[in-house]
């Protein structure tokens, strides 16, 4: 090849070539992004996993509620439907001379604000037991304390959340609602009034 | 039959067999790149298919293990997860002494199986090869169970794909339960 004068003259420019293109390669190759074969679909899968790590929490979230609710009925109902921030020891008990029976019947909003200040403390002492397992040492998940406003409809007890649930990653920040709808069973208010009657 | 006198004469002059030469070089040259890049391709594809089918199953025991917990219990009005938020601290390691939430004993030499069991075999029935565990959060293990009930002491487990934590109605504790690769 190298007696072919052709051949030389083509030589030349193919060796000339391959000089540019391993030059360009060596260049190349040293400021791009390490390539992994995981990288395929790395993106989709982190948020289908991050979606379904707040579906754990929001589970753990809707038990707490159910669990936090019962034990706030039961403390109340310990309490014998006791309301001291409003000067009665025990309303159900014997009946106290002063304040007067009447003064002791709590309102519904007194028993909603019974209710809710001794939910939400138990609600919080659960939610800040919630470990993530899955996520890395820069990630977090962030379960809002004292974030619920409480409604309830019949036996359906309907925590409208304030603040968003966050799961921080270097790539995603989601974030939803953990707001939730448990049934506890009962009637608070008509239970309450059956007290009463 | 041309062609072989094309050759004869290629072969015959010098200059000829150098042309042949170089062609033969490289042809073989092409075919080495060849091979390389396909076999390079090739297993980089294979690759990229094994961890994308890996992650995809994770997903997929999460997804599982997410209904599992919420699936509501036979004969009872609450799900699996209420049902093991249920139970006493006593209850659950008194479970793990012998595998009581899981298995409530031999009657005539065949395993009993508990109610967790039951629901969890059914689900999981699809699956080819599962094993879940129970335990309490920092604690010993109260409940294993994995598809074959005679392997269920032989069986290791082979790493965790999916886990989730539930509260117990017992404040002081709460329950973790994953699956492994059985």
């Amino acid at each position: 090849m190298v007696k072919n004068k052709k051949a030389t003259m083509i030589l030349f420019p193919v060796a000339l070539f391959i000089m540019v293109a391993l030059i360009f390669f060596y260049v190349n190759y040293h400021t791009r992004d390490k390539f992994q074969p995981v990288d395929v679909g790395y993106a989709q899968t982190s948020i289908l996993k991050t979606y379904q790590q707040a579906e754990k929490a929001l589970l753990y979230i809707d038990l707490s509620a159910k669990y936090s609710a019962y034990r706030t009925i039961d403390n109340l109902k310990n309490k014998k439907g006791s309301f001291e921030n409003i000067g009665c020891n025990e309303v159900l008990g014997e009946t106290q001379e002063s304040p007067s029976q009447e003064d002791c019947i709590p309102t519904k909003k007194q028993v909603y604000d019974a209710f809710s200040a001794d939910f939400s403390l138990y609600l919080n002492a659960y939610l800040k037991k919630y470990r993530e397992t899955g996520l890395k040492q820069d990630e977090e998940l962030i379960i809002p304390l004292d974030n619920y406003d409480l409604l309830f409809k019949d036996d359906k007890l309907i925590g409208i959340a304030a603040e968003n649930l966050k799961i921080s990653k270097k790539s995603i920040n989601y974030s939803i609602k953990p707001s939730f709808n448990i049934d506890i069973g009962f009637d608070l208010f008509n239970e309450y009034v059956s007290y009463f009657d | 039959m041309k062609h072989k006198t094309l050759f004869r004469r290629l072969a015959k002059s010098k200059k000829g067999f150098d042309d042949l030469a170089d062609i033969v070089i490289g042809l073989i040259f092409i075919a080495l790149i060849f091979i390389v890049v396909f076999v390079y391709i090739t297993s980089t594809e294979i690759r990229i298919e094994k961890a994308i089918k890996e992650e995809q199953n994770n997903l997929e025991k999460d997804y599982i293990l997410l209904n599992y917990l919420r699936t509501p219990m036979e004969g009872k009005d609450i799900s699996i997860a209420e049902y093991l938020g249920s139970l006493s601290r006593k209850e659950l390691e008194e479970g793990m002494a012998f595998n009581g939430i899981c298995y409530e004993g031999k009657a005539s030499g065949v395993i009993k199986e508990g109610l967790v069991t039951k629901e969890t075999k059914e689900i999981l029935q699809g699956i080819s090869n599962w094993q879940v565990k129970m335990l309490i959060s920092g604690g010993k293990e109260f409940c294993s169970i994995s598809k074959d009930i005679k392997k269920q002491k032989e069986g290791h487990a082979s790493g965790e794909t999916a886990r989730a934590v539930i509260p117990s109605n017992d404040p002081g504790f709460n329950i973790e339960i994953y699956f492994t690769k059985g």
